[in-house]
């Protein structure tokens, strides 16, 4: 299988450049002309060919065409289209800058194709791009943009809890999501225990969302890719944009030398934990509680053919109370990319990556004298070349190489009393990731599209580090130290990857897709909800990658001039090596944490149906998915298969956002679902004068329904005559009609009859009201 | 990784207690409760034995009743009439009666008392089924003392006990035995009402390990009696004993911030709920007094 596939590429790639004579390459980058960022996504296309391409992920395209002189069509989502006559008789270098649309101006009706059909054309299936921009009044809990929030309102994407940033993708769990900010890892993206994300959207430009079939560059987790990009700064003039709500938000940007280079540097910090300084309660003085983050980016323009961006990410969450107790988390991202032209078709992309979480819990006592302190952490450094080669306008090979070094330390410990300090700590554990790629999109013909290749996925357990076995009881059976360097366990395998599209008019099209996805590193959770307690464990002698198999077939279809987009997409998803742990296990700080595992598989199926117009005086989605996920362990529910507690049957979200004139801006949000898998007791006994619950099945309930609207309303304050200032307030209403949901229910003893045992639902959040004020320099 | 030093860290799980309930808290407090009615599955009524026998000179007592459906007011079918069997490791058999008048469900041995290093066996039949249960009776731990002082300025994280601004804390000490494969409860009881239960695993020590099980964050008056009861149990009971209190956790908090919920694991065969548990006992009490030395 995976020779054939090498086979055909290779095939296909010779084909190719031996009709490419004669040709000549116009490329270059697609810019924003207000602040010189590049569009991620944009297009190009030649009428007369009826051949076109798409900027990468860093705004550069590449189209080879015979030499002629031809008309060339860029274009952007909700920037003006420009059309540009070009001779084309050598190499070409054409940067272009497009204009966002500012006055609402009626769609212009274009024949034949742009960038707006891509929802049609491209071969990707289960991907959605929203820029901060698309979602920005949105009505969010806390009034803050929230790009997680934000995708939870699309099908196949379901929010953890209730408002909360994490997320689930088709059936998957919150740890098989990879979520890359400026392809940095970020392990854990929830401040304040998820009620906020970590991603700032003042300083993200671009988020990609990829449910499973993703192309072969990326890879390393089962159920989705989230790709966020920050900003690059503005290349022209210097702006200072930033705002207050729940958050304290400021951003500087501007450029280092015009056109050649910029910066941008955005932070955010709560600000609630001010009030409380201002209790009279002594004990409430005390208490600390909140979180900052910086996210920072440069660039440089080193010649006409490098260019060098670094970026990174600050976070941290700080609870405290006096001196007794303190508890900080975050996230520290850095990435140092070198982009490279070879020639006007070979593009190359260096990055160095560095990424880590870290918790410290401090504790200590009134004399000062005793005192503990516990931390763990994961780090990862990460090297990625990808090339780009860009063969014709039908053709574009890339490939390149990942390779990441991680370091886990599960845990230590380490204290102070009266008579002694004391120090203990769980083994780090290292292990390297490498992953080789290649793939090939190729425009068969009008109609049909690939997008086809090969990633192979190396994993190696190594030393220092102890590699445990465990008897049939899970009890402690052997150990074995290994020296630095030494492989304790190794696994490989092939992720082929394949989409495709045949279209079947210009309006319309079937897309097909499949992937398979392996999955070195786990996310070990005893709680439904982010916390930063979660622990990330390899893949070791005891702990098998997970895989998954995903095919999924679509039918999209554009109407009314591609306005209105839509698409209905089935999936199927294996999952194999699955892992969960035993009743009554304990996760925190325990060096035999394997022995507490089990491993199992799963499976998920669905259909997903969305709406969306993108364009317009009203946007906005439609999304609904009907899906089906299961789990099946040896050692849990009797072996028997059992809903996964992320199974959700019906999903249904509205998204309108209306702009009535330059001033008055209206959205909406209305979701529906049906309730979640949960296991409730159906019996109860007594032990040792207790009533103790009877569980009968695991996850054979249903929370019930849950559903939620949301308004919100974007005032834009008229902006004075010759000044750059502009000022909107945004206000919201979350669970406007005041719907009782239920965040958990919990069962125990009525309190004035114990016999009774009662069930609890708790609500959070009804009618919560939130403004936030916003400014631009 | 040193053992000794890992024993002197027992503290740990309170501070991460206390942190995981401060967190709670604020995440909870926007939060409004209500009691609702859920349309819970009725479930078949389920055998549940409840074996008790300790090495301190009186014979073995099981407790047999029924579950029942989670809405039905807490009456539990006690299970008369079952033919209920105690076996030791030396061969030693005996029958245990009902009194089926008095104390329906509730079967006494008469002669065969629990000893330190045997095993014994349970065996239970009723309604053409037989539950079977093993369990080692541990050799016992003894309590070497319990120490109090006054303290002035305590520090608590239970809420309870916040509003206290003085009174006696206390701590159990124990000298950790040379016994493979040994687990302990300790059970609290504070002027004969039970305070508090936990479990300690046996790997965390070395024999010799002078061990303090600090109970500070529990505040204490003057004349108050603290009896301190030290269970020796072996693996299954201490399985049973805390996957019991980790369901008991877990359905007070919902699924937001534990575990999924499962059944404990039991010793008994053949689908019964409970358990049978030999085990030594070593108690101490102790009444607080003003000291009067200085």
């Amino acid at each position: 299988m995976v020779h054939r596939l090498i086979v055909l590429l290779l095939i296909c790639c010779s084909f190719q450049s031996a009709h490419a004579q004669e040709s000549f390459t116009i490329s270059g980058y697609i810019r924003d002309a207000a602040t010189g960022e590049e569009l991620v996504g944009a297009s190009c296309y030649v009428p007369e060919l009826k051949a076109g391409g798409m900027a990468n992920g860093y705004g550069f395209y590449s189209l080879t065409v015979p030499a002629g002189s031809y008309v060339i069509r860029y274009g952007y989502i909700g920037y003006e289209q420009l059309e540009v006559t070009v001779d084309i008789t050598a190499a070409v270098k054409k940067d272009v800058e497009l204009t966002e649309k500012t006055i609402v101006i009626q769609e212009v009706v274009v024949s034949g194709k742009t960038n707006k059909d891509t929802n049609v054309t491209s071969t990707e299936t289960g991907t959605v791009q929203i820029t901060p921009k698309d979602v920005a009044t949105l009505p969010i809990l806390f009034g803050e943009p929230d790009v997680l929030k934000s995708i939870q309102l699309l099908p196949g994407i379901a929010a953890t809890n209730e408002g909360n940033s994490g997320f689930n993708v088709r059936g998957g769990s919150p740890g098989q999501n990879l979520i890359l900010l400026d392809e940095a890892p970020v392990y854990n993206a929830g401040h304040m225990m998820g009620i906020f994300s970590v991603f700032n959207s003042d300083a993200i430009k671009d988020v990609k969302v990829i449910k499973g079939s993703a192309p072969p560059e990326y890879g390393g987790r089962l159920s989705s890719i989230l790709d966020i990009r920050m900003k690059e700064g503005n290349m022209k003039k210097f702006t200072m944009t930033g705002g207050l709500g729940s958050l304290s938000r400021l951003t500087l940007e501007g450029p280092l030398v015009k056109d050649k280079g910029s910066f941008m540097i955005s932070g955010r910090r709560s600000y609630a934990d001010l009030f409380l300084k201002l209790s009279k309660d002594p004990d409430t003085r005390k208490t600390k509680l909140y979180f900052y983050d910086l996210n920072m980016k440069s660039n440089y323009h080193v010649g006409e053919n490098d260019r060098l961006y670094i970026s990174g990410y600050f976070g941290r969450d700080v609870f405290g109370h006096g001196k007794e107790v303190g508890l900080n988390w975050g996230n520290k991202t850095a990435t140092i990319r070198w982009n490279h032209l070879f020639n006007d078709r070979l593009f190359l992309n260096s990055s160095l990556i560095y990424s880590t979480f870290d918790y410290a819990i401090n504790a200590q006592d009134e004399s000062e004298i005793n005192s503990i302190k516990l931390s763990s952490s994961i780090r990862d450094v990460n090297l990625k070349e990808d090339f780009e080669y860009f063969l014709s306008s039908k053709s574009l090979v890339k490939f390149g190489f990942n390779g990441i070094y991680h370091t886990f330390m599960p845990g230590s410990i380490s204290g102070d009393n009266e008579s002694d300090h004391f120090s203990f700590s769980i083994d780090k554990k290292h292990t390297l990731e490498a992953a080789p790629y290649i793939g090939h999109e190729y425009d068969v013909s009008d109609k049909l599209k690939l997008n086809y290749g090969l990633r192979y996925s190396l994993f190696s357990h190594i030393g220092p580090g102890t590699a445990y076995t465990f008897d049939s009881d899970g009890d402690f059976d052997s150990e074995r130290l290994y020296k630095g360097w030494k492989i304790i366990k190794s696994y490989f395998g092939p992720e082929p990857r394949f989409a495709s599209t045949y279209k079947l008019n210009d309006k319309s099209s079937m897309k097909f897709s499949y992937a398979r996805n392996r999955q070195h590193i786990h996310l070990l959770s005893n709680t439904a909800s982010s916390t930063p307690f979660d622990l990330w464990h390899p893949s070791t002698n005891i702990v098998e990658p997970q895989t998954a198999d995903q095919t999924a077939l679509g039918y999209f279809r554009n109407f009314m001039e591609n306005r209105y987009e839509t698409s209905i997409e089935a999936y199927y998803k294996d999952m194999k090596h699955q892992v969960d742990y035993k009743t009554g296990a304990n996760l925190f700080f325990n060096p035999y944490i394997e022995s507490a595992l089990v491993f199992g598989k799963g499976w998920s199926y669905g259909t997903e149906y969305f709406l969306r117009k993108k364009t317009g005086n009203f946007t906005g989605w439609v999304g609904y998915t009907l899906a089906r996920t299961e789990r099946k362990y040896a050692r849990i529910n009797e072996g028997r298969p059992y809903p996964s507690r992320y199974d959700r049957t019906h999903d249904f979200s509205a998204v309108g956002n209306y702009k009535l004139n330059d001033k008055w801006t209206f959205s909406m949000s209305w979701v529906f679902n049906s309730g979640d898998a949960v296991t409730f007791p159906s019996g109860k006994y007594m032990i040792d004068g207790k009533t103790v619950s009877f569980y009968t099945e695991r996850n054979g309930y249903r929370m019930p329904s849950y559903h939620r609207l949301d308004i919100g309303v974007t005032y834009y304050k008229k902006k004075k005559k010759g000044k750059r200032k502009q000022v909107f307030y945004n206000f919201s209403l979350y669970n406007a009609y005041g719907r009782k949901n239920a965040y958990l229910i919990y069962f125990r003893e009525n309190e004035d009859n114990p016999e009774i045992t009662e069930a609890v639902r708790a609500t959070l959040f009804t009618f919560y009201p939130s403004m936030t004020y916003n400014f631009t320099f | 990784m040193k053992r000794d030093q890992r024993a002197k860290s027992n503290t740990y799980p309170g501070i991460f207690t206390l942190l995981a309930w401060v967190l709670l808290t604020v995440l909870v407090s926007s939060c409004s409760e209500e009691v609702i009615t859920l349309d819970l599955k009725g479930v078949e009524p389920k055998i549940v034995i409840e074996g008790i026998l300790t090495d301190q000179g009186e014979p073995c007592t099981v407790k047999i009743s029924k579950s029942g459906d989670f809405y039905d007011p807490g009456e539990y079918p006690p299970v008369t009439g079952a033919k209920v069997t105690l076996l030791d490791s030396e061969g030693n058999l005996e029958t245990l009666a009902e009194n089926a008048e008095n104390e329906p469900g509730l079967y006494r041995g008469e002669s065969l008392l629990g000893v330190e290093g045997r095993t014994y066996t349970l065996i239970v039949e009723t309604g053409g089924e037989t539950f079977e249960a093993v369990s080692t009776l541990m050799n016992a731990v003894e309590i070497d003392s319990l120490t109090y002082y006054f303290e002035d300025d305590p520090d608590t994280y239970i809420e309870e006990y916040e509003d206290m601004e003085e009174g006696y804390v206390f701590s159990c000490h124990f000298t950790y035995p040379d016994i493979e494969d040994n687990y302990y409860r300790i059970k609290l009881t504070h002027n004969g009402e039970l305070l508090h239960d936990i479990f300690m695993v046996s790997d965390w020590y070395e024999s010799g390990d002078n061990v303090e099980y600090d109970f500070s964050a529990y505040i204490f008056e003057e004349n108050d009696t603290m009896n301190v009861e030290l269970l020796s149990i072996d693996k299954a009971a201490a399985e049973y004993f805390s996957t019991l209190n980790a369901v008991m956790l877990s359905s007070n908090t919902g699924p937001g911030f534990s575990a999924i919920p499962d059944n404990p694991i039991t010793n008994i065969s053949n689908g019964a709920l409970g358990y049978f548990a030999a085990y030594s006992v070593r108690t101490k009490t102790v009444v607080f007094k003003k000291d009067t030395t200085d």
